[in-house]
């Protein structure tokens, strides 16, 4: 088998019992579980009057916009702190590995991890939409796929946060510093995806503006500012990160 | 290949801090090679740069006749001070990735679980091992695949007396059995004493002394007890070449001689007219050979 993919599956291996994991099912169940209080707690009125259109719309909105960058942040803490906590920068500089494909195959596994953090909360969207038809909640349409669509759009879009929170995670071994960026850019974003002249500087807008921005034109340039974005990051974070020595 | 390492003027700084100094020396193949010194000295910084974890300022190494690349690392096995494993898994997991990423059969996993005794507990999460477990597993971790050559960096830090014993006795054993050459650092003299053959003195980052063990304890110089009748008598005799100290009355210790000078010194005495019932060389353990060298390096 291809060094590279070896590398890749031993590292999905080394999630096994890991907090990664339970993040990647307990984040998206917390939207959800927030979404479903809202309908419980308005009595159904916020479905009876715009139907699941708008539940759809709520947990997608608050899925990209609020709890994806900081579910990103936490998930490549989470896994470089599996490195920094057992010498496992060591270990592995002492394997016949290369550093580069080690950093391009943990970032590739969070991003791979966002896609299957986002598959579960679509998966959990219709299970809660199934859960309030059986309480009698009624909204019309329950399926709508153009929530689905925006999966892919955002994986690309999203790319350049996963790799600054790869890289900020894997040079400093404390967890903290991450999350402190990826809640405190998330902040920022909010207000800076409403700009139409200084989004485009803030990565953290890219995922918020590929999904919820009217103009195609727009959503378009988000999608591709994520792709060129992230990859120049990805070349400059392989190229930093892989020479620096290894203490710990 | 008659050296499996060879360190060439090697040099590392931290900051203003110089570590290793010229380091130039090279291990036997086929060696259980010693790597003596106190905190501080430069082992583990020495360790870090073959493995290839920070680079040195300048000067040349190799190992196994090769400069440092992933091929070679595919041929050393390693334990760096504290035992680096993934504690959410178990012992046999953790292998199971460690021969994927080694590309050796799996089959391996038996065999050094079997070599430092933990395939009763290969099912068990590493978190609760004791420290002593874990250190075992570091090195069967170093032991897969029959590395043609091992560096150990303390490894019976943190084991207990039993443990450290075990582990001595495999390291001792490993030169016979798979003909690989191993370089151990250690704080340890006693330990080193007995698994080495060949021994290095590190320190301040220079290369003291070195040789094999059974060369450095002979060459070295040593204690001689002498029994004699009126024992005062002869101290000012022996004085004039000698360190000579008056332990009682039929007693008198000779320090710092070679075993080639004490017939001269058995017939200086008797010579003169002395009664001599009794004579013992104490040649030197590696603890005072090492006290010496460092010493020596500091005047």
């Amino acid at each position: 088998m291809n060094k590279f993919l070896i590398l890749f599956c031993v590292e999905i291996a080394k999630l096994k019992r890991s907090q990664a994991l339970v993040m990647t099912l307990l984040c998206p169940f917390a939207v959800i579980l927030l979404q479903l209080l809202v309908v419980i707690e308005g009595n159904g009125d916020f479905i009876a009057k715009r139907g699941w259109n708008m539940y759809w719309m709520s947990v997608v909105s608050l899925w990209y916009s609020f709890m994806l960058p900081l579910y990103i942040a936490l998930i490549t803490g989470l896994l470089t702190s599996l490195e920094h906590k057992n010498h496992g920068w060591r270990l592995m500089a002492t394997l016949p590995i290369s550093r580069v494909q080690l950093y391009i195959a943990k970032t590739l596994l969070a991003w791979a991890l966002m896609a299957i953090g986002s598959l579960w909360l679509y998966l959990l969207t219709g299970l809660s939409i199934g859960l309030l038809l059986l309480l009698g909640y009624q909204g019309g349409d329950i399926l709508h796929w153009s929530f689905v669509s925006q999966l892919c759009p955002v994986l690309v879009a999203a790319l350049p946060i996963v790799v600054i929170g790869m890289t900020v995670s894997w040079l400093i071994p404390s967890m903290v510093p991450a999350l402190v960026l990826g809640v405190s850019m998330t902040m920022a974003a909010m207000s800076v995806s409403r700009s139409p002249d200084y989004w485009m500087f803030d990565p953290w807008t890219y995922p918020m503006v590929a999904t919820m921005v009217q103009g195609v034109a727009v959503r378009e340039l988000a999608i591709a500012l994520g792709a060129v974005v992230g990859g120049i990051l990805l070349l400059a974070g392989c190229w930093y990160c892989t020479r620096r020595p290894i203490h710990s | 290949m008659d050296n499996a390492i060879e360190i060439q003027q090697l040099n590392k700084s931290f900051g203003r801090q110089s570590v290793l100094r010229q380091l130039t020396m090279a291990v036997p193949s086929g060696a259980v090679y010693g790597f003596l010194g106190n905190n501080g000295a430069g082992k583990s910084t020495l360790m870090r740069i073959l493995l290839g974890l920070i680079r040195p300022d300048s000067g040349q190494f190799s190992m196994l006749g090769q400069p440092l690349s992933r091929a070679l690392k595919a041929r050393v096995g390693s334990l760096i001070d504290s035992a680096c494993l993934y504690e959410h898994l178990t012992a046999v997991e953790f292998l199971r990735l460690m021969v994927k990423l080694k590309d050796i059969p799996s089959l391996e996993i038996s065999r050094v679980l079997e070599l430092v005794d933990l395939q009763p507990d290969q099912h068990k999460l590493i978190r609760n091992y004791s420290l002593g477990m874990k250190q075992r597993l570091a090195l069967a971790n170093a032991l897969l695949g029959e590395p043609e050559l091992l560096l150990l960096d303390e490894p019976t830090n943190g084991l207990d007396p039993t443990g450290m014993d075990e582990i001595r006795q495999l390291i001792a054993r490993l030169p016979r059995q798979s003909a690989v050459t191993v370089l151990v650092s250690s704080h340890l003299l006693d330990e080193v004493e007995k698994i080495a053959s060949h021994v290095g003195i590190l320190h301040n980052g220079q290369l003291v002394r070195e040789g094999k063990i059974n060369d450095l304890l002979s060459a070295g110089q040593g204690l001689l007890q002498l029994n004699l009748a009126d024992a005062a008598k002869w101290l000012p005799l022996l004085r004039m070449s000698n360190q000579v100290r008056l332990v009682s009355a039929s007693e008198l210790e000779v320090s710092g001689i070679r075993k080639i000078d004490c017939p001269a010194i058995h017939y200086q005495l008797i010579n003169a007219g002395a009664h001599l019932f009794q004579s013992h060389f104490d040649s030197l353990s590696l603890e005072q050979c090492f006290r010496q060298s460092v010493t020596g390096a500091r005047k």
